[in-house]
């Protein structure tokens, strides 16, 4: 480990296009969602029966929806939504989950095992039944539907931060801590969180992905934020009604969730690359 | 000998793994079974046996880094292995170790002022930002690296300027007794002797007292006033440095010494060779554990363990001594 993680991060760049375009892509998406207010033009719930599924013109660039509705100012105010969703859900599941790995990991022994166990229970559920289940529970709404992603992905940052929890542990500035009288709470914090911070960072941006998707697929099923606020899964759910009269509805913000995805995925990968020790020459 | 200032007794750590398939049966391995010694003030003792000996784990077992599972810790006075967690604070900061992989041994993630300003603070031993910051200094240039060290990071710096690193931080906390852990083993050897010259200065500067744990005899020589070896967990012979190497009583003592190179092309292929291979420590032989290797052995061997016998300055444990050979 010659280079700081950065330093590592630029050079990765600098030789994978892909995980460039990944970062522009993501980045034009976050700007979009920022300048919202700015850039969508006319307002993403304002009807008009005159206008209704008018196809993509000068006026309505990506055309209209059934109820008269802008396609294109509800595709940049749902960028939001599927940002705000993830963006919070993976920050949640990163912390919580990051923590209860580390801990464990460090703690190990029969209290290690349970709570790994427990977490395997968690995984067993693949992302959108787990999303489903709980939104089913609690009921439809953002701030539920961020807490059910966050517990999907609860367990795979568990997982990720305990195995090179495991490793660092082992090393002798751990034990140098303990003879120095450290407490077990500023060894796990201090001395191995910096160590592992890498591989949790890596992880939260291909679990981003996921959370964008299954964000999607619950709005898409009824189960996300409620009706009229724009989402891109519920726009195509609102489109499959008219897919052969007006195909417009379904296949913007079909390309959005595409878009936002593949950027999510190119730039992991570039993180990946660039955490990878087998790159890096360790 | 000077002031005892620590006294350990009887100490034994012994280690269970679970070995075998399909049918897994425990085995207990003795890492260290009854060893006692003392190490007076302004010291430095030496043990030395080969890896797997268990020099390593006494080492640990003192500063309570691994809970032994028996006999007795002192120091100063001090029960080591009851202390309460707030005594064992105080103790950590007077009991120091320097790790044997100077790679490992240091956060990467970790800037050197960082890592050397850290046991200050948390030990509460300096008051202000200003006074941390002209100790670390005062520190970097007690152990021979410039000043600017302090805003770079462990991987800037050689093997030898990282074992600098580690017994900077072992200093930080102004300790009275190191326990040393091979900590010139992975280095070269040119740079071994700076290391070593460097542990000596400051030894005869603070006054400290060092456990020098190590496999190389050379360097022990070098280094220290009184040995111990150690054979499979426990402690074969004892006694003054110099009386060890000029007249080694047990044969192991005797092997070791003939096995350390000697710079004299006259005496090259005239070695005296070690048979055999070290048993496995979960397996000890019966009686003596090194009659397996031992070229004077005797039938009691097998039989008995020996008991450690006093002669003069020294104490052996083996049959070819004392009462135990009648």
């Amino acid at each position: 480990m010659s280079r700081g993680f950065l330093g590592r991060l630029i050079d990765v760049f600098g030789a994978n296009k892909t995980s460039w375009v990944g970062l522009v892509l993501f980045a034009a998406i976050c700007v979009v969602a920022l300048l919202a207010p700015w850039i969508a033009g006319s307002d993403p719930l304002e009807q008009s029966i005159i206008d209704k599924l008018q196809p993509p013109s000068a006026t309505h660039w990506f055309g209209t929806d059934e109820f008269g509705r802008d396609v294109y100012a509800r595709l940049v105010w749902g960028a939001r939504i599927s940002l705000i969703v993830s963006i919070s859900a993976i920050t949640i599941a990163l912390v919580v989950g990051g923590t209860i790995g580390l801990v464990s990991g460090y703690i190990g022994g029969r209290f290690d095992m349970l709570v790994m166990q427990a977490m395997d229970v968690l995984l067993s559920f693949p992302a959108l039944i787990l999303g489903l289940i709980i939104v089913a529970l609690l009921g439809p709404s953002l701030h539920n539907l961020v807490i059910a992603i966050s517990l999907t992905a609860l367990a795979p940052f568990a997982r990720i931060a305990r195995a090179p929890t495991l490793i660092v542990k082992e090393r002798q500035f751990v034990e140098a801590g303990r003879a120095l009288g450290y407490s077990h709470a500023r060894i796990v914090f201090v001395h191995v969180l910096p160590n592992i911070l890498a591989e949790i960072l890596v992880m939260a941006s291909l679990w981003m992905a996921t959370a964008v998707r299954v964000e999607a697929s619950l709005s898409f099923i009824g189960l996300g934020v409620r009706p009229p606020t724009p989402t891109w899964g519920g726009m195509i759910r609102d489109g499959f009604e008219n897919i052969l009269d007006a195909p417009w509805l379904s296949i913007y913000p079909g390309l959005a969730i595409l878009t936002l995805i593949f950027s999510l995925n190119m730039l992991g990968d570039g993180l990946r690359d660039a955490t990878d020790p087998k790159l890096r020459g360790e | 000998m000077k002031d005892t200032i620590l006294s350990v007794r009887g100490l034994r750590k012994h280690f269970t793994a679970s070995r075998g398939f399909p049918r897994a049966t425990t085995v207990t391995i003795r890492a260290v079974d009854d060893v006692s010694f003392d190490v007076g003030a302004g010291e430095s003792f030496g043990i030395v046996g080969e890896s797997g000996c268990g020099k390593s784990t006494t080492g640990r077992a003192i500063l309570r880094l691994i809970e032994p599972d028996g006999g007795t810790v002192r120091y100063r006075g001090i029960d080591v292995l009851a202390a309460p967690p707030g005594a064992l604070r105080d103790l950590r900061r007077r009991l120091q170790i320097v790790f044997q992989d100077p790679y490992s041994s240091l956060n990467p993630r970790l800037k050197v002022g960082r890592a050397l300003a850290e046991p200050m603070r948390v030990h509460g031993l300096a008051k202000s930002a200003d006074e941390i910051d002209a100790r670390v200094r005062a520190l970097l240039d007690e152990v021979g690296l410039p000043p600017d060290s302090a805003d770079r990071f462990p991987h800037e710096f050689s093997g030898g300027q990282r074992q600098r690193i580690g017994i900077a931080r072992a200093l930080a906390l102004e300790p009275e007794l190191i326990v040393a852990d091979e900590p010139v083993s992975a280095l070269d050897v040119s740079i071994q002797a700076q290391v070593l010259e460097l542990l000596r200065r400051l030894q005869a500067q603070r006054g400290l007292s060092f456990v020098f744990i190590a496999h190389d005899l050379g360097v022990v020589r070098y280094f220290c006033q009184r040995l111990a070896v150690m054979y499979l967990g426990r402690i074969v012979e004892m006694g003054p440095a110099a009386d060890l190497f000029s007249d080694p009583l047990h044969p192991y003592t005797r092997m070791l010494r003939d096995a350390s190179p000697v710079p004299d092309p006259a005496m090259r292929g005239r070695l005296p060779r070690i048979e055999g291979e070290t048993p496995s420590p979960a397996a000890p032989p019966s009686g003596c554990h090194f009659h397996t290797r031992c070229p004077n052995v005797m039938p009691v061997c097998r039989e008995r363990y020996p008991s450690a016998v006093e002669i003069g300055t020294r104490q052996v444990s083996c049959h070819l001594y004392g009462t135990s050979a009648t």
